[in-house]
């Protein structure tokens, strides 16, 4: 499989906050999903991929190129939406739109009228009037126009409605259909991750805990239910964010087999998680 | 480039009415006001101006705008330069050119701008407009828009106040340096400056010793070498900007 996107030991510093050793890679034709709590390095790792901020050490491809030295040549075949929009805000969305689309040799004006219209865009109206689900409408408008490759997208379904979402989440889908294509966002709604992601890159404090593909996050991991009379130190370690309560415990693990071959399906229950369940029990999980 | 630039005209092209427009309406005011105040009231006129655009980008956010499109950061760079300079020239132009147009079509206004405007006042001032803008963008492109302006007022404000407070405390200390100030003894040295047009006095001095062109020439080699740094320097700066 051809990489659209390739990330190795990414590494950014702040006074507070580190990036460690990042490395993962989406290829084409496929939608990664980037989730984890607040904080724990998404929008950075977005910001370094458009080149917004410095790394530190590291190395980013974008279409096999690296992207500080092609900056240019990659962002002309990338669509970006951020989740603050960084347009005029006293200037009609036309306008907004006209500073932008100047600068894409390949911008399609139909194209973006299509969605202008599809999304119920009035392009007279001024940025600042705009709900935030309509300013995040009029950024992928923008982002679907210009025959992006990549489209990167920092939040994009957050403030926007269930009715919408879910046209979106078909839009990207459709997107990718012809493999040479690929989306890349961040979330906290891992329901929409759930409907159309293919690969699933989970961050926490700065690291990255898995990059894999979602079916195979969804089947080899568990959710564990059973007596606090099973818990020891040998048995802990095979736990994620384990929940002590009155009757027992349950508890996240990527070793369903072991634990069932350990316990027996009559000591615990083990049962499917969610992305949100993988999200809680990892957010809450000191390591193990 | 030019379209970078030009979208700083639509961005700020209501206040670039409003400063056109306050300058058709003041013209008049040269029948009252030295050259030298008038200049002085457009060459603010023109920072304004030429910093809309950049008060605009800063409250919005957008230079992350800028920088995800596919254009490359020396040209971000020289266009923000490229606007103001053009807000500059337009403001300057319009100023001059309409006070002619008066003088031309109603005379009985006795604006008589020809016989008040010098070559050398008027490179004075906007060459002072240049310089002024090529200290601030680097100034602007490190510290951001509003923490710049704010720290910019208020050294100008320190200097200038330093500046009158040290001359006069010199022309007190020494009454000798009254005659090579020519300052009265009123020791109020920024208004004497404004109403004697001493300000342009100094170039007036050398363009009449060496000629215009040459004066012309090094004003302009002067004006460039400044940007040129300025440019650099921003460049740099821009490069390492993280947003």
């Amino acid at each position: 499989m051809e990489n659209i996107l390739e990330i190795k030991s990414l590494k950014k510093v702040y006074n507070n906050f580190t990036l460690k050793d990042v490395s993962f890679n989406l290829p084409y034709g496929y939608i990664m999903g980037l989730i984890g709590p607040n904080g724990a390095g998404k929008t950075t790792i977005i910001k370094l991929i458009m080149n917004l901020i410095k790394r530190n050490s590291g190395e980013i491809k974008v279409f096999g190129k690296d992207n500080i030295k092609s900056e240019v040549e990659i962002k002309s075949k990338i669509g970006f939406v951020y989740d603050i929009p960084p347009f005029y805000e006293h200037l009609s969305l036309s306008q907004n739109k006209a500073i932008v689309s100047q600068f894409y040799s390949d911008w399609n004006d139909q194209l973006f009228g299509r969605y202008a219209k599809e999304f119920e865009i009035n392009l007279k109206s001024k940025f600042k009037t705009l709900s935030r689900g309509m300013k995040m409408k009029f950024q992928l408008a923008l982002a679907l126009s210009h025959n992006a490759y990549f489209i990167i997208l920092d939040e994009p379904t957050s403030g926007l409605d269930p009715v919408f979402r879910r046209e979106l989440l078909e839009i990207f889908s459709e997107l990718i259909q012809d493999e040479k294509k690929a989306i890349l966002f961040s979330t906290h709604i891992t329901s929409d991750l759930e409907r159309i992601a293919d690969f699933v890159t989970f961050i926490k404090d700065g690291d990255i805990v898995f990059s894999e593909s979602k079916d195979l996050i969804l089947e080899s991991w568990g959710i564990v239910k059973g007596g606090k009379e099973l818990l020891g130190t040998e048995v802990e370690s095979l736990f994620h964010g384990i929940r002590k309560h009155e009757y027992g415990f349950e508890a996240l693990t990527p070793y369903v087999k072991e634990i069932k071959q350990k316990f027996g399906k009559t000591t615990v229950s083990i049962e499917k998680p969610t992305l949100e369940d993988i999200m809680f029990f990892m957010t809450n999980s000191n390591g193990g | 480039m030019l379209r970078l630039s030009l979208k700083d005209f639509k961005v700020g092209k209501f206040f670039l009415l409003i400063n056109i427009g306050f300058w058709t309406i003041m013209s008049p005011a040269l029948l009252v006001m030295s050259v030298d105040l008038y200049f002085l009231l457009i060459t603010l006129g023109a920072l304004i101006m030429s910093m809309i655009p950049m008060s605009a980008e800063s409250r919005d956010n957008t230079e992350i705008l800028y920088i995800s499109l596919p254009i490359n950061r020396r040209i971000i760079v020289f266009s923000r330069y490229m606007s103001s300079f053009i807000s500059i020239f337009v403001t300057f132009a319009w100023s001059v050119l309409w006070a002619l147009i008066l003088d031309k079509y109603l005379p009985v206004l006795n604006i008589g701008i020809l016989h008040r405007i010098s070559l050398s006042g008027l490179l004075t001032f906007i060459f002072f407009t240049v310089f002024v803008i090529s200290i601030l963008i680097p100034i602007i492109i490190r510290f951001g828009f509003m923490f710049s302006i704010t720290i910019s007022i208020f050294v100008t404000a320190i200097a200038a106040f330093g500046f009158t407070f040290g001359i006069t405390y010199l022309i007190s200390l020494n009454k000798d340096l009254f005659s090579l100030t020519n300052q009265g003894e009123n020791g109020m040295l920024l208004l004497s400056i404004v109403k004697s047009k001493n300000l342009i006095y100094f170039l007036g001095q050398i363009m009449n010793r060496y000629g215009n062109t040459i004066s012309i020439i090094t004003i302009a080699a002067a004006m460039a070498l400044v940007v040129f740094i300025s440019i650099k320097i921003s460049v740099k700066l821009f490069y390492r900007k993280e947003f």
